[in-house]
């Protein structure tokens, strides 16, 4: 079930060609289940997009052009996959806000790779995995700011939740040529704080619910959904887990 | 709720003691604070009550109602009707106030707790509290102030209702006319569930003079080293915690 929030045109266009080109400002929302595909999108000038991806067993390759004072801002609930992006900021003032989440019970790869290519671009990444049964997973994320490119912001926020141990890994990359450029990454690899277990178990949820509730946090909490969105997630996730509502 | 602590010793994970033979006992419907110096073990103290896997007991033991709650843990000794008021409540983004409420009733209720009756419980909660209503959809403690963190607290008490309340620096945060609004709701559930027994943990009296406390006990490095009246936190108020050289056993009225 591939479901597309786009007219009937426009879904053609992007299963068949792999391409869709944003020209006018809106919410999308693309559902995939079971696919493989590389993608081709560009956000045109002056265009602002909100994207809300929920894929389910996909490797998806996705590659996005943004446009000058364009702006895009994409939400990615992965469960089961990999995932491989790669945006390129083409335009003065483009701007890309980059909400990830990947649920993995295999080794998987999650691969990110902006770049600035022009002066005022801005990327603020934030990657979140949770690795269950063991899983290795790979976080390797990458921004790069050109020589030219002066007053660019580019910020990360990586992180990854072991329910089990693994070999799970962060690879946060920062490549800057340009002294003119605000800049940051954070990375956190471990297990839910004790402090956040602490204080909803002493409100008498047991330790599984609070890990739940902490897991719907962290998955989909710095998601900015509508509420039918944010339920259709939180759904996903419930019946990742087999948990009854 | 009748609360006791005999003779605990409890040290921090890096091995570090903090309660040395401690020992507390409050009975169903008493008020008691403790006051101490900063890193004297008081908010320790709060944790260690309420299972903290921070912290390990080696020695002594704690009783509700004379049954031991040494072997619970935190979760279990919330459902116990043990409620800790915390000195900085965390925020979680992405769930709300309602549903972690909802949540934690049902949890405690061992039913699920209908929406409809719940709703109109925390509305009026809310607003006995004079908070936004619209706090009740926001994520939990997301973007509040301190004083709304506090007043969160307290609305938690209020849906809860527990037996045992454990009041851990909540004045801090709390501006004179929010102070007055929490204690008159702490006020109003001790009138309505006379039982409820209180600890307090406060540097400072001002809470003291809202919500009036049967003992005040002082607590140095661990241990409880002087208990009095009332008058006695007024006297430190006055001299400061260096005046307390006089060293009782325990709590004097055990």
């Amino acid at each position: 079930m591939n479901k597309i929030l786009l007219n009937d045109e426009e879904k053609e266009a992007l299963l068949n060609t792999g391409k869709y080109e944003f020209s006018k400002d809106g919410n999308y929302s693309l559902e995939f289940e079971n696919f493989q595909k590389d993608i081709f999108l560009i956000v045109s000038k002056n265009t602002h997009v909100t994207l809300n991806l929920l894929g389910k067993n996909t490797d998806l390759s996705i590659h996005i052009h943004i446009k000058e004072n364009a702006e895009l801002t994409f939400h990615h609930l992965l469960i089961e996959g990999n995932f491989h992006l790669i945006v390129d900021l083409d335009g003065i003032g483009a701007t890309f806000t980059f909400n990830y989440s990947v649920l993995s019970s295999q080794s998987s790869l999650h691969q990110i790779i902006v770049k600035h290519h022009m002066p005022k671009t801005y990327s603020y990444l934030k990657n979140h995995g949770f690795s269950r049964n063991h899983a290795n997973v790979l976080l390797d994320i990458s921004s790069y700011i050109e020589k030219n490119s002066d007053q660019c912001i580019s910020k990360q926020d990586n992180q990854i939740i072991e329910n089990d141990t693994s070999m799970s890994q962060i690879q946060p990359n920062l490549y800057i040529d340009n002294y003119d450029t605000e800049a940051s990454h954070s990375a956190y690899l471990g297990e839910f704080k004790e402090s956040d277990l602490f204080y909803l178990m002493s409100r008498g949820l047991s330790e599984e619910d609070s890990k739940f509730l902490l897991l719907k946090s962290f998955l989909i909490g710095h998601f900015e959904l509508n509420d039918s969105n944010q339920e259709r997630y939180y759904h996903e996730i419930i019946k990742y887990f087999n948990k009854e509502v | 709720m009748d609360f006791t602590i005999d003779h605990i010793y409890a040290k921090s994970k890096d091995d570090k003691e903090i309660l040395k033979d401690f020992s507390l006992h409050i009975l169903p419907g008493e008020i008691h604070v403790i006051m101490g110096p900063n890193g004297t073990g008081k908010s320790t103290l709060s944790k260690v009550i309420m299972g903290s896997k921070d912290y390990v007991v080696t020695k002594g033991d704690m009783f509700i109602d004379h049954e031991s709650i040494l072997s619970l843990n935190t979760t279990e000794r919330s459902r116990k009707k043990i409620f800790l008021a915390m000195q900085s409540p965390i925020s979680i983004e992405g769930v709300t106030n309602s549903e972690f409420l909802r949540t934690a009733l049902s949890s405690q209720l061992e039913k699920n707790v209908g929406i409809y009756e719940f709703m109109k419980e925390m509305e009026k909660s809310m607003n006995d509290l004079n908070m936004n209503s619209n706090m009740m959809h926001r994520s939990i403690n997301q973007g509040f102030s301190g004083g709304e963190r506090k007043k969160n607290e307290i609305l938690q008490m209020k849906i809860l209702k527990p037996k045992f309340l454990i009041l851990d620096e909540l004045d801090s945060g709390l501006d004179v006319d929010s102070l007055k609004i929490v204690c008159d709701n702490i006020n109003q559930y001790i009138s309505e569930n006379p039982d409820t027994s209180i600890l307090i943990i406060t540097h400072y009296t001002r809470i003291l003079d809202y919500i009036k406390p049967k003992y005040v006990h002082i607590m140095i490095d661990g241990k409880i080293m002087k208990t009095g009246a009332f008058s006695l936190a007024k006297e430190i108020e006055e001299k400061g915690f260096s005046c307390v050289n006089e060293v009782s056993e325990a709590s004097t009225h055990e």
